[in-house]
């Protein structure tokens, strides 16, 4: 089906004219009148940051100067966009007070800060316009979170500043060293000065992520027109104390009608280079604007440069300057006045050129996005590193008031894939290939008539339209809001920050309600903590039940059953203080006290987040809504995600609080307990108890062991199962649980953490078939080996013939060496990320790239592209990096694959992998090695320095003797078998043809046009290769049928 | 023929006749014969086109015939191109017909299905009630909804509609055209159909399947070769000028190709048809003997895969191909007669619209076909089809006198006229090797009778002869 019927068959979209009937299709409903006395404002908020203003009269905090003022976007039920301006609230950070301190010393404590910043190179421009820096200091019974403390609360300063910025300077003279009046000079540490304003406000606050805030009647200042700010249609000014937050639950779980703009540009590039912004133009803009929750986008059109022929469904605006074409856009985004802007890798792409190309073009009134008037959108390079996501490089651009949500982002984030083009991944997701048009191809379909800029159009806009559908299908939108609500962090921190910036969220909620404070870690790099707990695997192919037992979220459970957490941790030095029924002594040797004594924090917020999804779960069962279940379903996943997160942010040794002493105590657990249940499980179920065998455990993982209880059915492996879990679980501390899940049978268990089993949660038939560390997925692999050891595994697990998987794994083999292989099926894929020399090794993607370049710079990949590469057949000792080689020209000129690659470095070690377990030690010789190996098929190469020289000559087709007349198919010898001979031929000919015109029509309806040729050259297609293999094979095929003479009679 | 069958036994339980001279010798006659094939065959093949251009010339070729036709019925409409219509005006569009369907088979979806997932048994028929059509020029396309009937309509037929664009932008549509019969230039017939002259299609032998009967095989041939019957048999035997073997002469058992649809591997493998292909070559040859035979290909035969498929290669029938009388055709087949214009095919293109629309009645989809002008419109969407491209051989200039499509599961005829005296016999013919028939037309008359060959011994050694009403005028 294609896009444009699509787009075609939706709700008519009202025909957006010039002016006013357009103004009025892309505007919000205008909003209603606001009485401030007597109407309460209620609304989801968003988005939150915060600026440096003025102080309004009649708001909280000092009258003279700059203050920090907090913004809240969000949207109302109604949906009507609102900015809630939040006055007096001011940053602050805690030091330990100083021996003998006492509260009379403060306003010298801070007049000393304040002179010492006042001082400071790099406390900025503010300092003239601020009379005090420092607001106030203030002694504050408090306890540090990290090491036992008693009951006892020490002396704190609170230490409030005028504006965020003076947070950092403040510390670092409080952390280098300040005299302060009688005390001398003192090194001070910093408590919780690390800690984000914005995340600051919400704590306090209990502002969490897109929860409801409501400001009631009288208690906020409505802006008229002309005070207003922002494209929002509400503005407000309130008090830092008077307004609501709701936390989200019951009703204000609601989420407000969100409008959410996805666009996609294209952009005329020259042959061969990559679009540049300050050359290639802008010459198209697809948009589709659709409401949070409705089905189909309300708008949808394309800006175009030239004119364009109608798109039905669709409204085409056409420019004839690129300079209009972009300020209409840019009109266009200000009018529609979006909560969320989405696309396709906007932000690393998309939007800085367009703000770049406006520069170029002089437009500047172009870069304001955002909500805020007269606040400049722009753009800074950053680089993420998280250990959970790795190095990233990316734009980072202001869009004040409308979130980001680039879903090439958010997959990168949460979704392990192949390929993350757009087209594989809505392939992926959606089982819909996208079509897929080269840069050059783009330029000259803007360069031909309305008709083929109409074509491009519609390609253009189904790029638009797609993220839409993927955020749809994956529920992105609720997912993160719930993510958001659940860790208290705002929405945009979920693509822009790592996985602490949720955990410190939760965990200063909680310490503020208990007077805890969090030191101001000074993150150092060193060994991550990580254990990983393993039972060695007795390897095997297992022809019978395996029943998995697990440990239900084992991390969490242990943090909780111990009672581990900063608060509870004990210094060897402190034990004697200590009864012995007061504290532990973890298998790592660390101490930490009972719950009994102390309750820890940790522990407490797990807890919360544990019978909070237990109670979203259990809502779940009951909800019958389907837009509500999705949000209880997004709900208890992000309570999962996070309550796992705790346990990471301990052992994260570049962190806001790492704890070494508490994750190693938590893997040591993990360790013993499934050592513990190796034991139990071994000991209890033996013939000697009555059992009718006795239970081995072949492998235990992290949080698993794998039970091979001897019985031959499904069945009952299942009840020796549970009640293996029940008995077990009953000897470990509350709340650490055994669950009896699911039985491998049979099961192929190749090494630690590599394994593969049919999948069995029911007595009565499989689910899946579940693979674990096996080739299925590893992007840096031709796509021949997933499939073959796919196939392998399923004549193994699914047919239970290993003897048929291992001759079809030989049968492969054979045709590989034969070159019989698809070479789709052999096509390696690499980004090209960096310029050639950046490179320390030398790679084979990228030393095929440069030699592209040389032969036809217009086709050759260019920085950012995805390079697909076969290894070809080189001279003795080539390097493999110098064999690769472009899969289309090795197709033009019948290049010869080096199948001995293939066999040696891409399917040798996984098939050795999965094989060794069943064939034994003969393995090798006999599936790498075997008499299938010995046949191999010479390419004759229509390239390379000898091809000039070699002539070709043709042989029988039945005995490859050569011929004496070389038109001829058979030798006089074969003559009698002619017949046979040729129908051989023809047989594989009739083949071709079937799969010929299959692959073709195949194209044309993807495309959704039948009499315009395919333009798509998508790669990741998986038919890409096949149709063009399909017509060499053809012409070489129709070449050796004309041997055997004339069709005609 | 006509005579029934009571006369026939008596026939041949006559005594042989003593007398040497009084024995009459028949002639085989001999009627006038064109082979008009040479826009289905293909010699210098190449496939890098793409399959745009048959569309594209098959528009052009049929557009204005089609129009001709709405200028004619709907007087007064303006014909439009699809980038012309504006939404609430009515007015009348041409263009390709085409039926999105969900159940269509995708080798995309194949080639990318997961392992483990059971391939499902492709069913008979593609149809489904999320089927809906879009109306396509060269430019582009609109979804269509109105008079239309989806579940008949046939993919890649050009037709003129009526109606108007409605603001959703679906094209609601009043009344619909296809070209229709037209185009039967005066035969000019042989002089030798002045007396009854016969021409025999048969089609499907199926040699090599497990219910190949030699025996009704071997009766077919000698009916025709005049070994078999009585006297008058003989005499109207030797009125037969020609035999057109409509495909599958060999069994779908023998054909190769049916479980290599494999996604990684395309390797050579050895025929299976070899055998078979043997046994046609005796059959041929004892038919060439004696008429003159022209073979055609069909899906199951070892020739090429997409339509027109091309001639069984000479050197797959050492022997027959001795005689000048044997002569390989390609599937499509046209040619002259006697005068007579015959055009038909194996019947690939009947099955395929069968398989991709409701009709139950195979005659509709042939008499379809020629209204649309087309032999094979589904290809090359579901049809295997080499990618043209200045020529659509497959429209139908001439409204030709006898259209018939092979190996069909029932015999049935009907005579079709159109408006300004075309007529057309229609002939779906008979799979032999399932029902033993074969179909004779006699091309003075343009009757057309099946001789049907039971084997059946229980019910004695009997040829049964069956005449079929004609003129069905339409």
């Amino acid at each position: 089906t294609s896009f444009e019927d699509i787009l075609a068959t939706m709700d008519a979209v009202e025909e957006e004219r010039s002016g006013e009937r357009e103004r009025k299709t892309w505007n919000r409903h205008p909003a209603p009148s606001i009485d401030s006395q007597s109407d309460s404002i209620s609304f989801q908020q968003l988005d939150l940051d915060f600026y440096t203003g003025q102080h309004l009269s009649g708001m909280p905090g000092p009258r003279d100067g700059s203050v920090a003022i907090l913004r809240m976007f969000g949207v109302t039920m109604q949906g009507n966009s609102v900015v809630a301006y939040v006055h007096g609230f001011a940053p602050y950070f805690y030091v330990r007070a100083p021996k003998s301190f006492n509260s009379d010393d403060c306003n010298q404590f801070r007049l000393d800060l304040n002179t010492a910043l006042r001082r400071d190179g790099r406390a900025g421009a503010w300092k003239d316009d601020i009379a005090d820096l420092v607001l106030s200091v203030e002694v504050q019974m408090k306890a540090n979170i990290k090491g036992y403390q008693g009951k006892d609360k020490r002396r704190f300063l609170k230490i409030m500043v005028a504006l965020p910025k003076l947070v950092s300077p403040a510390k670092r003279i409080l952390e280098t060293g300040l005299s302060v009046g009688g005390y001398g000079e003192q090194n001070y540490q910093t408590f919780e000065s690390n800690i984000d304003f914005e995340v600051r406000f919400m704590v306090d606050m209990n502002v969490v992520g897109c929860n409801w805030i409501e400001i009631p009647a009288g208690k906020y200042r409505l802006r008229g027109f002309k005070d207003m700010k922002s494209q929002c249609q509400i503005e407000v000014d309130v008090s830092y104390e008077d307004f609501v937050s709701h936390p989200a639950e019951e009703e204000w779980a609601k989420v407000a009608p969100l409008r959410i703009l996805s666009f996609d540009i294209e952009c005329a590039g020259r042959k061969g280079i990559f679009p540049e912004a300050d050359k290639d133009p802008v010459i198209q803009i697809a948009n589709m604007v659709i409401v949070q929750g409705e089905k189909e986008p309300f708008i949808r059109n394309i800006f175009c440069l030239k004119t364009c022929a109608a798109v039905v469904g669709s409204d085409v605006k056409s420019y004839e300057r690129e300079k209009d074409l972009l300020s209409a856009w840019a009109e266009f985004v200000v009018a529609v006045d979006p909560d969320v802007i989405t696309g396709y890798n906007i932000v690393n792409f998309d939007l800085p050129y367009l703000l770049n190309r406006a520069q170029k073009l002089q437009l500047p009134r172009f870069p304001f996005l955002g909500r805020i008037k007269g606040s400049k959108t722009t753009m800074k390079d950053s680089t993420f590193q998280s250990r959970a996501y790795g190095k990233r490089e990316n734009k980072v651009i202001s869009i004040e008031g409308r979130i980001q949500l680039d879903l090439l982002q958010i997959l990168l984030r949460d979704y392990k894939l192949r390929s993350y083009t757009l087209n594989a991944v809505s392939f992926h997701f959606l089982g819909e290939q996208k079509e897929d048009v080269q840069h050059s191809i783009i330029t000259e379909l803007q360069n031909g008539n309305d008709q083929t800029r109409r074509r491009l159009a519609v390609y253009c806009m189904k790029d638009a339209f797609l993220p839409l559908r993927l955020l749809e299908k994956l529920m992105c939108v609720i997912n993160y809001m719930e993510m958001a609500r659940v860790t208290g962090v705002p929405l945009s921190y979920l693509l822009t920050r790592g996985q602490q910036i949720k955990v410190i969220s939760q965990l200063l909620r909680k310490a503020k309600e208990q007077d805890l404070l969090i030191p101001a870690y000074k993150s150092e790099p060193g060994e991550d903590y990580t254990g990983a707990t393993v039972i060695e695997p007795l390897k095997g192919y297992y022809d019978v039940p395996i029943a998995t037992l697990d440990f239900s979220s084992l991390y969490p459970s242990i943090m909780q059953a111990h009672n581990l957490c900063y608060t509870t941790l004990l210094e060897p030095k402190d034990l004697q203080e200590m009864g012995p029924d007061e504290y532990i002594k973890t298998p790592s040797g660390n101490f930490f006290v009972k719950a009994s004594v102390r309750k820890g924090v940790l522990p407490e917020i797990l807890e919360n987040l544990l019978s909070a999804r237990k109670k979203a779960k259990a809502e779940l069962k009951e909800e019958t809504d389907p837009f509500k279940r999705k949000v209880l379903d997004g709900r208890q996943l992000a309570l999962k995600i996070s309550a796992n997160s705790v346990y990471g942010f301990t052992g994260a040794s570049i962190g806001k609080l790492p704890c070494l002493e508490i994750s190693q105590s938590v893997t040591a657990f993990g360790r013993q307990m499934i050592e513990q249940s190796r034991q139990l499980v071994e000991d209890h179920f033996t013939v000697g108890n009555g059992y009718s065998n006795s239970a081995i455990v072949i492998y235990g993982d992290t949080d698993s062991v794998m039970v091979k209880f001897g019985c031959t059915t499904v069945e009952e492996s299942m009840t020796l199962g549970k009640e293996a879990a029940a008995h077990i679980s009953s000897t470990f501390p509350h709340p650490i649980k055994l669950e009896f899940e699911k039985v491998y049978f049979p099961y192929l268990l190749i090494s630690k953490k590599r394994y593969a089993g049919l999948y069995f949660t029911r007595a009565d038939r499989h689910d899946k078939m579940d693979c674990k560390g096996i080739e299925t997925v590893r992007r840096d692999n031709c796509p021949l080996v997933a499939n073959l050891i796919n196939i392998c595994l399923e004549k193994i697990l699914i047919e239970r013939n290993p003897q048929a998987a291992a001759s079809f794994a030989k049968q492969t083999i054979a045709d590989l060496l034969q070159n019989r292989i698809d070479i789709s099926q052999l096509v390696i894929t690499k980004e090209l990320t960096r310029q050639d020399g950046d490179y320390a090794g030398r790679q084979a993607h990228v030393e095929l790239a440069a030699r592209m370049r040389k032969r036809d710079a217009g086709s050759a990949p260019a920085l950012g592209d995805r390079v697909p590469y076969v290894i070809i057949a080189g001279t003795k000792g080539q390097a493999a990096y110098m064999k690769s080689e472009d899969p289309i020209y090795v197709l033009d000129n019948n290049i010869a694959i080096d199948t001995d690659y293939y066999l040696e470095n891409q399917l040798a070690k996984p098939l050795m992998r999965v094989f060794e377990p069943i064939l034994g030690k003969q393995t090798h010789s006999e599936l790498l090695k075997g008499k299938h190996t010995l046949t191999k098929t010479k390419v004759t190469s229509s390239v390379g320095r000898l091809s000039a020289f070699a002539k070709r000559t043709n042989t029988c087709v039945g005995c490859k003797a050569v011929l004496k007349k070389q038109d001829d198919a058979v030798c006089d010898c074969c003559k009698s078998r002619e017949s046979e001979l040729f129908q051989k031929e023809m047989v594989h000919m009739n083949a071709l043809e079937d799969k010929f015109s299959r692959l073709w029509t195949q194209c044309q309806r993807c495309q959704g046009s039948f009499h315009q040729d395919i333009l798509c050259t998508s790669r990741d297609c998986p038919i890409f290769y096949m149709r063009k293999k399909v017509q060499k094979d053809l012409k070489d095929q129709d070449g050796l049928l004309a041997r055997f003479g004339p069709i005609s009679w | 023929f006509s005579r029934p069958s009571a006369f026939m036994a008596l026939d041949l339980l006559q005594a042989p006749l003593l007398d040497e001279k009084s024995e009459k010798s028949l002639e085989r006659a001999a009627s006038s014969y064109e082979n008009l094939s040479e826009c289905f065959c293909v010699s210098k093949r190449a496939y890098t086109r793409q399959y745009s251009h048959i569309y594209v010339v098959r528009l052009m070729a049929m557009r204005p015939i089609v129009e001709e036709v709405v200028r004619k019925t709907w007087e007064g409409v303006r014909i439009l191109k699809l980038s012309q219509v504006k939404v609430d005006v009515r007015c009348c569009v041409v263009g390709t017909l085409f039926k999105r369907m969900q159940l269509r088979p995708s080798i995309l979806k194949e080639v990318s299905q997961k392992q483990g997932q059971a391939t499902l048994p492709a069913p008979e028929r593609y149809i489904s009630g999320g089927d809906s059509l879009i109306l396509e020029d060269e430019m582009q396309r609109i979804p269509l909804s109105g008079n239309l009937p989806v579940d008949t309509a046939v993919t890649g037929t050009v037709i003129a509609l009526l109606g108007i664009q409605l603001t959703c932008g679906t094209f609601e549509v009043d009344n619909y055209t296809y070209c229709g019969l037209s185009g039967q230039p005066s035969p000019t017939l042989d002089s030798s159909l002045q007396e009854d002259r016969y021409v025999l299609l048969v089609s499907g032998l199926g040699i090599g399947s497990p219910s190949f009967d030699a025996l009704a095989t071997q009766m077919f041939v000698d009916t025709v070769t005049g070994q078999l019957g009585g006297l008058a048999d003989q005499e109207m035997c030797s009125k037969m000028v020609r035999v057109i073997i409509a495909g599958n002469s060999l069994s779908p058992e023998t054909n190769t190709n049916k479980e290599r649809r494999s996604k990684i591997i395309t390797r050579k493998i050895d025929p299976l048809c070899v055998e078979a292909v043997k046994e046609l070559d005796d059959i041929l040859t004892q038919l060439a003997s004696s008429i003159p035979v022209d073979l055609m290909p069909g899906p199951n035969d070892p020739t090429n895969f997409t339509l027109p498929q091309q001639p069984l290669h000479r050197c797959m029938f050492p022997q027959s191909v001795k005689y000048p009388t044997l002569t390989g055709v390609p599937n499509p087949y046209q040619c002259n007669i006697g005068g007579r214009r015959f055009i038909g095919t194996s019947g690939q293109s009947i099955d395929d619209i069968h398989r991709f629309t409701s009709y139950d009645d195979r005659m509709e989809i042939l008499k379809h076909t020629l209204m649309a002008r087309h032999l094979a419109p589904t290809a090359p969407d579901t049809l295997g089809c080499y990618p043209f491209v200045d020529d659509d051989p497959f429209f139908i200039k001439e409204c030709p006198a006898v259209y018939f499509a092979g190996n069909q599961p029932a015999y049935e005829s009907r005579m079709i006229t159109g408006a300004n005296g075309e007529s057309t016999l229609l002939v779906l013919v008979p799979d032999f090797c399932v029902t033993h028939q074969s179909v004779l037309i006699n091309l003075k008359t343009l009757d057309c009778q099946l001789l049907t060959f039971n084997t059946d011994l229980s019910g004695g050694f009997q040829k049964s002869n069956i005449v079929e009403p004609m003129d069905e005028s339409q």
